[in-house]
């Protein structure tokens, strides 16, 4: 049998700075009393079922030792793509101990391509950490004469590309045609993943963007072929295939900036808008504990649930980094929507 | 191969396999029997239990507890027409009828015995198929998943009580109520009135919740008598003779087995579809085509054989591109990456003994499905018997339960009880409550395929796409055959008459 | 039935008016199709004809066949055996019961509901009814919380509780 190799563990260690060190200790001793006794709701943005409740609930109990609470409770809030749960979590009254946690990401992309269902802005959203973030990758089918960017923009056609609909992926690519020069056409109403997939591999679209790990199968088999990763970071696990930031022209590196920095915040931990400055405080110390708790990563481990913490500060700051550059993002995402309309 | 099909097997002979395979089995027929709840959520609960064992094990109690869902789907179906999930739909067109003439222990022995024979069928086909399968996936696309659907569309014809266009406007509104949520396509919401709720959709479970299980209830709570009265009706059907009407329409049973498995092949199709194209393909085949509907056996023996062989075939694309083609297949390839299996052209070729030990798992799980089956079926088949006045409060909370476990979201129970309404009144006034769920089923797939056909192959698609081309003739030919034959027979009768 | 069917596809028709051409293509057409379809039942139906048009088919319901396969109408079978309350008891149980389920959350109302109707329908006496709905509850409990993680909603004693 062929065993999976072990990946990237803690891809973003480098990039995380222990902050619960960095405090005080007097400070640290306050910020994690500050849940002591108490009652914490995590609601997750997705099914029981799902991704998101997987990796809650690999975290909880490290999280509910960390934060010194009574207990840490799992509600699961499905739907509209985490809308619903973060529109909850943005009308919450002051002092609920109430935490939302999924993808982060599609709430930011919402947002910004005015989604009727996104009634919050989510940069004024208290960060508190990040579990994982998957790089994405673009990739072609392995019929494909395309091999590279240059081949994307000279190609006479538009560049065909097979997607669910208005999720990360399709927005990510329209950032891509814009920033790069290449011409688009989104083929919009397949299932899933698996069907963009298929019709990556069997010629009718030429490429789609997914997570790394859900490719990498098929990068191996020699089905599809990576072009480039939409990171803002090399990583030694893809040292060959470009990174999106390093190719894009310097005029456009703001936006394609602000997309990598939107995508990494992927499956992260958030607070209501009003949260006190203490509680903020004494979650973001949780999270990062939590992060390093040498039991959760020998978990994380057996479970393949990898992970790839970032701390809530940093997050914070790249929130604050990114809606000063996203305004050419809206545009953008805008013009998208309405060309599948 | 021959050293993968034995080696495949001696891997699962251990007793913790084994044990797995019983476990995930018992649990499976549970799931499937409560309203709602089908075989992703059985496989979701049980990921996290099966890190740290044999994979064989592992997969003995994932694949399991997925088979044996289908045949619990199938108990409440033809015991009270109320479908577990979409698949279990095409159970409660003959299926119930079946129950209420006294019929039940041949109903649901036809049925187990029918889903095993699938399985069965279904495996030894897939091990014959396994270097097609690429080929055959990769030739398929959305143009030939369009005319599929179509192709389900024509059984409408045959549930329409007598008036068809009662019977198509019950179509139009299910397909209607399929577009209620933001459209994926564009990106629109659609009749959602603004509501964050209304934005994810009409769920299938809960609508058939609602419209079969709630209303049934409704009906019950008037009448004031059991879904059958033991002193007019009697129980005389045997356990044996649902088994010997299974293996007595052989033919039809091979003929639904391939086309499960090959509908389970092609992601994105399903098998509520491939549910209903059985039933569709046994009515247009039958020579007495006027029995569908009224408790004919087939009706209930070709969509078990059909979806008892749709869970291999589905298997196929996790395993050959590691794509998953559902849901509960995104969930096993999860479990293949904790165990270490890596899916890929590589698992039909060097990890074979795997993939033969999956298709010995649902060929044992079928087996033991049935045996269990078959055991309990004289006891589940006194279940319509029970009194309207115990029947009617129990059912009626479990269904509002289930529809809220469906997705956890309370407003479902609003929408359970607003399609039970809807449900009764459609009854009254004779429009089918089928044909309103093929329609459900059927239209986000139809619209889906049709937009990106007109996107990626321009509006001369059939052109384009001989098979799909050929794919429309037949699904005219099948739609129109019914219609032919009762024309036909009807000028018999005349000239015999004169 | 077929004004209120007129006015749904009607309405349908409407609100496609705000959709762009491509979320408009099957919904709109399908609206008039189901408008034309309904006009011809009407037409048909004052013409007196008590049938719409059959067309020469397979012609079945799953439902319509009463026990026995003996083909009586169906409302004069629902008419005939018309409980206490008809309809309008059938409708206020639903209704009773989605209320109890969103004001007193889930199993409360499980409870309440069960043992009020074996009770009242004087189908066991009010021990028995109390008995045999706590350990239905109890069953129901166990097997969706306890055993599909279900998370119960608690209606609004639980919004107070927070």
């Amino acid at each position: 049998m062929t065993h999976y190799p072990q990946r990237r563990k803690l891809l973003f260690a480098g990039a995380m700075a222990p902050a619960a060190m960095a405090l005080p200790p007097l400070a640290r001793a306050q910020a994690n009393d500050y849940y002591k006794g108490k009652l914490v709701i995590i609601n997750i943005a997705g099914s029981p079922a799902g991704g998101h409740t997987r990796y809650a609930r690999m975290l909880a109990p490290y999280l509910e030792k960390h934060l010194g609470a009574r207990e840490v409770r799992l509600v699961n809030m499905p739907g509209g793509g985490g809308l619903k749960a973060a529109n909850y979590i943005w009308r919450l009254k002051p002092g609920a101990s109430e935490i939302y946690f999924g993808n982060v990401s599609t709430l930011l992309l919402a947002n910004l391509a005015g989604s009727p269902g996104a009634t919050f802005d989510p940069t004024k959203f208290m960060f508190l950490g990040r579990a994982t973030s998957e790089p994405r990758v673009l990739t072609v089918g392995a019929k494909s004469s395309i091999r590279s960017v240059k081949d994307m923009q000279a190609m006479k056609r538009p560049f065909i590309f097979p997607s669910q609909g208005t999720d990360e992926d399709f927005y990510t690519m329209a950032v891509l045609a814009d920033a790069l020069g290449f011409k688009l056409k989104a083929v919009t109403g397949y299932e899933g993943n698996a069907d963009t997939s298929l019709a990556v591999i069997k010629g009718d679209g030429d490429g789609h963007i997914t997570g790394w790990s859900e490719s990498l199968g098929a990068i191996r088999s020699g089905d599809k072929f990576p072009v480039m990763m939409v990171t803002s970071q090399a990583s030694p696990d893809y040292p060959n295939i470009p990174i999106v930031t390093n190719i894009a022209p310097p005029a456009k590196r703001g936006v394609v900036q602000a997309m990598a920095t939107i995508l990494e915040t992927h499956r992260s931990y958030i607070g209501p808008p009003n949260m006190e400055p203490a509680a903020v405080a004494a979650f973001r110390a949780a999270v990062n504990a939590t992060m390093k708790d040498p039991a959760l990563h020998a978990e994380s481990t057996k479970g393949e649930r990898l992970l790839s913490p970032m701390e809530g500060t940093v997050q914070q700051k790249a929130m604050a980094e990114m809606a000063r550059t996203s305004a050419a993002l809206s545009p953008i995402l805008k013009a998208a929507v309405k060309d599948i309309q | 191969m021959i050293d993968a099909i034995t080696a495949g097997l001696f891997a699962l002979l251990t007793p913790q396999a084994l044990l797995f395979l019983l476990i995930g089995v018992v649990y499976g027929l549970v799931i499937g029997i409560l309203p709602g709840l089908g075989g992703v959520v059985a496989m979701a609960l049980l990921l996290p239990f099966t890190y740290g064992f044999d994979p064989v094990a592992t997969l003995a109690l994932l694949l399991g507890a997925h088979i044996a869902t289908i045949w619990g789907d199938s108990v409440t179906s033809i015991l009270f027409s109320v479908p577990g999930s979409a698949k279990g739909l095409a159970l409660c067109f003959d299926g119930y009828p079946m129950t209420k003439q006294g019929q039940a222990k041949r109903a649901l022995s036809a049925s187990a015995t029918g889903a095993l024979m699938g399985g069965i069928i279904g495996a030894i086909f897939l091990a014959l198929c396994i270097p097609l399968i690429r080929p055959v996936i990769l030739a398929l696309g959305p143009s030939e998943y369009l005319m599929m659907a179509l192709w389900g569309l024509t059984v409408i014809a045959t549930f329409s009580d007598g008036s068809l266009m009662k019977g198509l406007t019950a179509s139009v509104l299910g397909v209607l109520t399929a577009f209620i949520g933001m459209d994926v396509v564009t990106a629109t919401p659609r009749f959602t009135f603004g509501s964050e709720f209304l934005m994810d959709g009409i769920s299938f479970p809960v609508a058939m919740i609602g419209l079969f299980a709630v209303s049934e209830m409704m009906k019950m709570s008037i009448r004031g008598t059991p879904i059958i009265d033991r002193s007019l009706v009697r129980e005389d059907s045997t356990v044996w003779q649902g088994i010997r009407d299974a293996f007595s329409h052989w033919w039809l049973v091979i003929r639904s087995s391939l086309l499960g498995l090959w509908i389970g092949v092609l992601p994105g199709v399903g098998a509520s579809v491939a549910g209903l194209a059985a039933y569709a393909q046994a009515a247009q085949t039958s020579k007495t085509p006027e029995r569908f509907g009224k408790g004919a056996v087939e009706g209930v023996i070709a969509p078990d054989a059909t979806m008892g062989a749709n869970e291999g075939g589905g298997l196929m694309p996790t395993l050959a591109f590691g794509i998953p083609g559902g849901e509960s297949m995104a969930i096993l390839l999860v479990a293949f990456i904790g165990l270490g299996i890596v899916p890929g052209p590589e698992m039909l070729t060097k990890n074979l003994d795997i993939v033969f030990s999956m298709v010995w798992i649902i060929v044992l799980a079928n087996i033991v499905v049935t045996v269990i089956g078959l055991g309990i079926t004289p006891w589940l088949a006194r279940l319509p018997s029970l009194q309207a006045n115990l029947m009617v409060p129990i059912v009626l909370s479990v269904c509002f339960v289930g529809a809220y476990a469906t997705r956890g979201r309370i407003e479902d129970v609003l929408v359970a009880a607003v399609f039970g309404v809807v449900g009764y009144v459609m009854d009254k006034y004779r429009y089918s409550r089928a044909n309103f769920v093929i329609g459900m089923v059927l239209a986000v797939m139809i619209e889906r395929n049709l937009h990106i056909s007109l996107n990626l192959y321009g509006k001369d698609f059939l052109l384009d796409r001989p098979i799909a081309l050929a794919m429309l003739l037949f699904v005219l030919f099948t739609a129109v055959l019914p219609f032919w034959r009762a024309r036909r027979k009807k000028r018999g009768v005349r000239g015999g008459a004169a | 039935m077929s004004v209120a069917m007129l006015a749904l596809f009607g309405g349908v028709l409407w609100l496609c008016q705000d959709f762009g051409p491509r979320a408009r293509m099957i919904p709109q057409p399908l609206a008039v199709f189901g408008i034309v379809l309904t006009l011809i039942q009407m037409v048909w139906h004052n013409l007196g004809h008590e049938e719409p048009p059959t067309m020469e088919m397979i012609s079945v319901d799953a439902n319509a066949i009463p026990a026995g396969g003996e083909g009586r109408p169906r409302e004069e079978r629902t008419q005939e055996q018309l409980g206490r309350w008809g309809e309008a008891g059938a409708f206020a149980i639903v209704a009773l019961l989605v209320t109890m389920v969103f004001t007193a959350g889930i199993f409360p109302a499980v409870f309440v509901f069960t043992a009020g109707y074996l009770i009242l329908s004087r189908y066991c006496s009010l021990l028995q009814g109390l008995a045999w709905s706590a350990l239905m509850t109890l069953a129901i409990y166990l097997l969706f919380v306890l055993g599909l993680e279900m998370q119960p909603y608690h209606g609004l004693p639980g919004a107070w509780f927070q």
